[in-house]
């Protein structure tokens, strides 16, 4: 009995295991896996470049994208990436920058949980000849080379065309993710500020997480509370659908626009559909992508400037992309795109960098 | 007479008093609640959650606990998802995985816990992290759209334009639920087990296979919970659970299940569920400051528990 309630265990442990591995056969061999890895690896000897990641927190659907794009990075360049979660710990990140130290690495990336505290250990790695990325967040050290989305600017232009679309009047929403979250607080930070601009118009923030069923039950009570709105902005497209699926239920596709960001094939998609007006490239496997290959220039002796922007795009219709042209909204190197070209460039990492 | 009678009954109506009085609260805060629209979200809303309270009610009153419900819904539908795709989009293929996969979870949880004896706490919590981590694996951080017919209709139709289809299938479940609870051996056993877990040792009866029967069970009823989710947003994502794992346990409480075990019912759970799913509708219809929100739900569940605790002593005060 006990034999074959052990075996009945193994084989539901292995059946899990067999469809996590069945759909995971492409992923490449250099990276660790994407949950917690305490195993501290040894970096590969020799001249390989090795790169150190000290993420917050591997295990979101962010991190999974991200790690696929830096993989497809690390595979062009040839270099290898080690993967390690920081389990949104100050203190466990600041022990895993020291072991990128100890082991040497050629470079380290940190997705920083606090742009202060982290300043000693990033002025260490310095010393020891180790170049240091902060991802996603500014932290002032001269011994740190950021790489920064465009996220208030971007939100920044979204809320504008919004307005404008609504001739300055009216309610609207934005749905983010959580408050204290650098990401989510610049993309809900741009959309208040422009819509602040415009007198006659009102803006409620609501915190969704980067949940589907949180943001389809908060988008809608939002609509029945409120009748009177008349655009929601949502700062990840991976929950926009959810916020699509309230305003179709609440049969209010025609009176309410919906704008996104991130750019996912969806989102681009639901643009070309006229489900969204229009949403913001930037993407986590292209994030990925471009952290990896920034880190390998840094490797390689490279100078970089304190500060760098990912490229991001605009996405949009054309008749739209006339309006923002006609109402001058945007911004110097502001770049838009059609939802089909957006729908390739998420996959196709040889587009759309500035180099 | 007609008094004492009447006061040993409160503690069965809490739930209900609770309720109403945050429907009335609703109503004077915002006319808008009493739209059809809003009651029909509620009845949205609530399916997903009361089923997996459901399942936190069985585990509960077994003097369990089952920490992996909100990532094990996550999984189930994943995998369901990812099969449907592999299947050229079959919804009773989605529907089949999603109970399987969530009843498989619920096995498993209840074989650590038997055979290994490790306590449910600490087993069903490092299950929460497997699920958690197996469908961000699976999941691969993309989006699978869904199009069977009869699966969105099961999330955004109404049965003659009033009763949402979801809300169906969560007052099926619970019919279900209230049988298996209240008419068979596993019901019984249960709140046994729950009661005096030695007496059912003495008694010979095998507890090992009820508190396994009552993981799968629970499971099962997450993976249902999985399809109303995914057929409620219409895609499937590995972040999908929301806040279910903190829902699903608190309406079950509320609603009179204890944890200590060997109490409990079907139609508390659902009066439960109802609350817990007014409370974020209140935050929103009270246009709560978003940094308050969490911190204000957790007040009110505390309230709504400290009532429940009151309203249970006066009713015993006056058996004694």
């Amino acid at each position: 009995m006990k034999r074959v309630l052990s075996l009945i265990l193994s084989i539901v442990m292995l059946s899990f295991i067999v469809t996590g591995c069945s759909k995971s056969t492409d992923k490449t061999t250099d990276s660790n896996s994407q949950k917690d890895a305490d195993t501290s690896k040894d970096a590969a000897g020799g001249d390989d470049i090795t790169l150190g990641v000290a993420a917050l927190d591997l295990t979101s659907d962010f991190f999974v994208s991200m790690i696929e794009g830096g993989d497809e990075a690390a595979a062009e360049e040839d270099v290898e990436v080690l993967w390690k979660s920081a389990d949104s710990n100050l203190d466990k990140q600041i022990a895993l920058i020291e072991n990128f130290i100890q082991q040497g690495v050629d470079c380290i990336l940190i997705d920083p949980y606090d742009s202060t505290g982290l300043i000693p250990v990033c002025e260490q790695a310095a010393a020891a000849g180790i170049p240091v990325i902060s991802m996603g967040n500014f932290i002032d050290s001269e011994a740190v080379t950021c790489t920064l989305y465009n996220d208030y600017q971007d939100t920044y232009t979204v809320g504008k065309i919004m307005a404008e679309i609504l001739e300055g009047k009216g309610e609207v929403a934005v749905l983010y993710g959580a408050a204290g979250n650098f990401v989510s607080d610049e993309r809900q930070r741009g959309f208040e500020e422009a819509i602040a601009e415009y007198p006659d118009m009102k803006c409620t923030s609501l915190p969704v997480g980067w949940d589907t069923s949180t943001t389809l039950k908060t988008t809608q009570d939002l609509l029945a509370s409120n009748p009177n709105i008349v655009g929601i902005h949502s700062f990840y497209d991976g929950v926009t659908t959810a916020v699509y699926r309230a305003v179709d239920q609440a049969g209010k596709t025609d009176d309410i626009i919906i704008t996104s960001y991130d750019g996912s094939k969806e989102g681009s998609q639901a643009v070309i559909d006229d489900k969204y007006l229009c949403t913001v490239l930037t993407g986590a496997k292209r994030v990925g992508y471009w952290d990896v290959k920034m880190a390998v220039k840094l490797a390689n002796g490279e100078e970089l400037e304190q500060k760098n922007y990912l490229k991001s795009h605009l996405i949009m219709k054309d008749d739209l992309k006339e309006k923002v042209e006609g109402w001058g909204i945007g911004y110097d190197g502001m770049s838009i795109i059609t939802p089909e070209t957006g729908i390739t460039m998420f996959d196709d990492m040889s587009q759309g960098f500035d180099e | 007479m007609k008094l004492i009678q009447w006061k040993k009954n409160l503690s069965r109506y809490a739930p209900s008093l609770i309720l109403a009085a945050m429907i009335i609260v609703l109503v004077i805060a915002n006319r808008n609640f009493l739209s059809g629209q809003s009651i029909f979200n509620l009845m949205l809303q609530v399916s997903a959650v009361g089923v997996v309270a459901f399942g936190a009610m069985l585990v509960l009153i077994s003097s369990g606990i089952d920490f992996s419900s909100g990532y094990c819904m996550a999984l189930a539908g994943v995998v369901a998802g990812y099969l449907y795709n592999t299947a050229g989009n079959s919804g009773v293929v989605l529907i089949i995985t999603a109970i399987i996969v969530g009843a498989l979870v619920g096995l498993v949880n209840g074989l650590i816990i038997t055979k290994l004896k490790l306590h449910p706490f600490i087993s069903t919590l490092a299950m929460m992290s497997v699920c958690k981590g197996l469908s961000v694996m699976v999941g691969e951080g993309g989006q699978t759209l869904i199009s069977t017919g009869y699966l969105l209709a099961l999330g955004q139709d109404r049965l003659f334009g009033i009763v949402p289809y979801s809300f169906i299938l969560f007052i099926v479940v619970a019919v279900i639920m209230w049988f298996i609870v209240n008419r068979t051996r596993v019901g019984v056993y249960t709140y046994a087990m729950g009661g005096n877990e030695d007496a059912v040792f003495y008694s010979g009866i095998n507890q090992n296979l009820f508190k396994v029967l009552v993981y799968v069970i629970a499971g099962a009823c997450y993976g249902i919970a999985a399809i109303l989710t995914v057929s409620q947003v219409t895609v499937i994502s590995s972040n999908i659970s929301g806040d279910v794992l903190l829902d699903g346990i608190a309406s079950a409480v509320i609603g009179g299940t204890s944890l200590q075990g060997g109490r409990g019912t079907v139609s508390g759970t659902i009066i439960g569920a109802f609350i817990i799913t007014l409370i974020t509708t209140l935050l929103t219809f009270l246009g709560i400051p978003p940094l308050l929100r969490d911190a204000i739900k957790g007040c009110i569940i505390i309230a709504a528990l400290l009532f429940d605790v009151a309203i249970s002593r006066i009713s015993k005060k006056v058996i004694a």
